[in-house]
This record gives structure tokens, sequence and C-alpha cells, in this order.
């Protein structure tokens, strides 16, 4: 008797860890929910920096040590980066986020870019944070002119 | 008791401790059946905890096994593996191809199979039906491209994929690079 006694002690003990466990199963995915949010924000503010030419509010956003890659950009520093991409903004109408998956520090983001002349550009850009902004972006190009300044399309 | 003659209380006093001792050993096998039915609800929460924990776990873990089997299909020149994948009305685009169907795809794009070396997967992101997954692929002569390309599935099939060029050669067969 003292044995099954015993035995019930430990699984009930089992349960109530796994209950706890279950809780911080469910209490994870909450926090990451709304650092998903906020990593979302700051991705979306890369793309409204363009769309409103405004330099200082897209500098804010990056990390210390960022980098951007794409086709043409090995891994480019912020200095390299305004000096080669930032001249595009100057040439975008407007971006259309169409799809945003979020998970955690990384943010994987579909837009369609519109230039001043009507021609689209559809990009897939990979953006990596911490604690808030933007270490790396890497840019992947789909279908269209790539970026307005592109002079090869 | 007391009016009673003393043979009618010893037998009345036999009687009550035979009732005691019947209700004592009923108590005891109540007892018993409790802690029996006790471990078996223990046991039964137990698993139920366990088994829908597993299952909400297993849940994510299928359209990401389904994409990857996109890659494992390419390096093992296996067509008919990868067609097993894909969902009726399956669409494929890229910066050269605008949403094209099964057969064109399977004209333009399988034949870079044979020149495929190996995919390494550096990100796999799932949010339910939508799957991101970059990758280095080196080819047969050693080249590298480097891409990003966003699955659409339902009910455990691949409807669509769209792929973007990364840095490289873009895909294998490419003769302008």
């Amino acid at each position: 008797m003292k044995l099954t006694t015993l035995f019930a002690k430990v699984l009930l003990l089992c349960v109530l860890l796994h209950c706890k466990a279950g809780f911080a199963h469910t209490a994870t995915p909450h926090a990451t929910g709304t650092q998903n949010r906020s990593n979302e924000k700051v991705v979306r503010a890369f793309f409204i920096a363009f769309e409103k030419k405004n330099w200082n509010s897209l500098q804010q956003i990056f990390a210390d040590g960022f980098t951007f890659s794409s086709p043409v950009d090995d891994h480019i520093s912020v200095k390299k980066f305004k000096e080669r991409c930032w001249p595009n903004a100057y040439k975008i109408k407007r971006f259309d986020v169409d799809k945003v998956v979020i998970n955690g520090d990384d943010v994987v983001v579909i837009t369609n870019g519109w230039t001043m002349t009507g021609k689209l550009f559809r990009n897939c850009d990979h953006f990596k944070l911490k604690d808030g902004k933007i270490t790396s972006d890497e840019c992947f190009f789909g279908p269209g002119v790539n970026y307005p300044n592109n002079p090869a399309k | 008791m007391q009016g009673l003659p003393k043979r009618a209380r010893r037998s009345m006093k036999k009687n009550n401790r035979f009732i005691k001792n019947t209700l004592q050993i009923k108590l005891y096998e109540m007892k018993i059946k409790l802690k029996k039915n006790s471990v078996g609800c223990i046991l039964a929460i137990a698993l139920f905890l366990s088994t829908s924990n597993f299952t909400s776990l297993n849940d994510k873990p299928s359209n990401e096994k389904i994409v990857r089997g996109v890659y494992t299909a390419y390096q093992k020149k296996d067509w008919n593996m990868l067609t097993s994948l894909f969902a009726e009305g399956f669409n494929f685009s890229s910066p050269n191809d605008d949403h094209i169907g099964l057969a064109e795809y399977k004209k333009r794009c399988w034949p870079n199979a044979n020149n495929i070396k190996k995919f390494e997967i550096d990100k796999l992101m799932g949010d339910g039906d939508n799957v991101f997954v970059t990758y280095h692929c080196w080819t047969l002569s050693g080249k590298v491209f480097w891409n990003t390309e966003y699955f659409t599935l339902k009910d455990g099939k691949i409807k669509a994929f769209v792929c973007f060029f990364g840095p490289g050669i873009g895909f294998p067969n490419n003769t302008k690079k």
C-alpha cells in the first residue's frame, strides 16, 4: 500500500511539473508575440523611411555594425549602404508590404516597390534584429527592376 | 440491552462485532478502490496532457517537413517525390518565371536538378501555411547560389512557391552567369 501511495505521489508530482511546463509553453509565445509585434514595427519603419526619404529615421533603427547584402552587395556597411542604396529612395513612390513572417529576431518581408515612373520591383528582405535594432538586411531579388536605379533594367 | 437475558445480550454483542468487522472490511475495500481509481485518474490526466502537448508540437513541423522534401527531391533527382508534394494547380514564380504551371516548371526548372550537388538550408520560418526558406546551393561544378523561397501550402501540399534570387548565379543552368 505504501508503494502505491508513493507511486501516486510521484505521478502527481509529474503531472504538476508537466502542468507547470505547459504554462511555460503558453507563456513563451505571448512574450514572443510582443517581441514579434515590436520587431515588425521596426521593419515596417525601414520601408516608411525609404518612402519618406528620411535618412535620420532610417539610421535610428540600425544597430551598430549593420550590414546589407543583395545580389549586388556583399555585407556592406551603413556608410556604403548610404552611398549605394539610399539614392534609390528618391525614385521610390511607395512600398506595399505583401507578406511578413516573424520568428523572434528574424523577420522576412516580401514587398512590392513602385518607382516614380511606375515600375515594379518585388523583393524579399530577411532582416535580423537585436534589442529592437536591425543588425542586417539580406535583400533577395524577385520579378521587376530589382531596385529603382538599376541600369540593367 | 439491560432487560434482555444474558444469552441474547451475548448474541447481540457478537452480531454487532460482526457488523463492525464487515463495515471495516467494506471501508478498507473502498479505500483501495479509491486509491486505484486516483492512480488511474492521474495516469489518464498525465496521458492526456502529454498527448495534447505532443500534437501541438507536431502540428508545426509537418509543413516544414514538406518544404524540406522539395530540396531533398532535387538532391536525389526524384521527380515523383517532388510532384507528390505539390497540390493540384501548383504554380511557380521567380524573376524569370511568372506563375508557371507544373508542365512548364518541369520543362524549365527541373533540368537544374541534374546540376545540383547539395542544398544547405540556412533558415526555415513558418507561419501557418506560409513558409520561408533561405538556402545555399552548390552546383556540381562548384558554383554557389543563395536564394530565398516563399511557399504557400494548403492541406499539407504545396500550392505555390516563389523564388527570390540572392548573391550567386541564381540557378545552376543560368547561362548569363
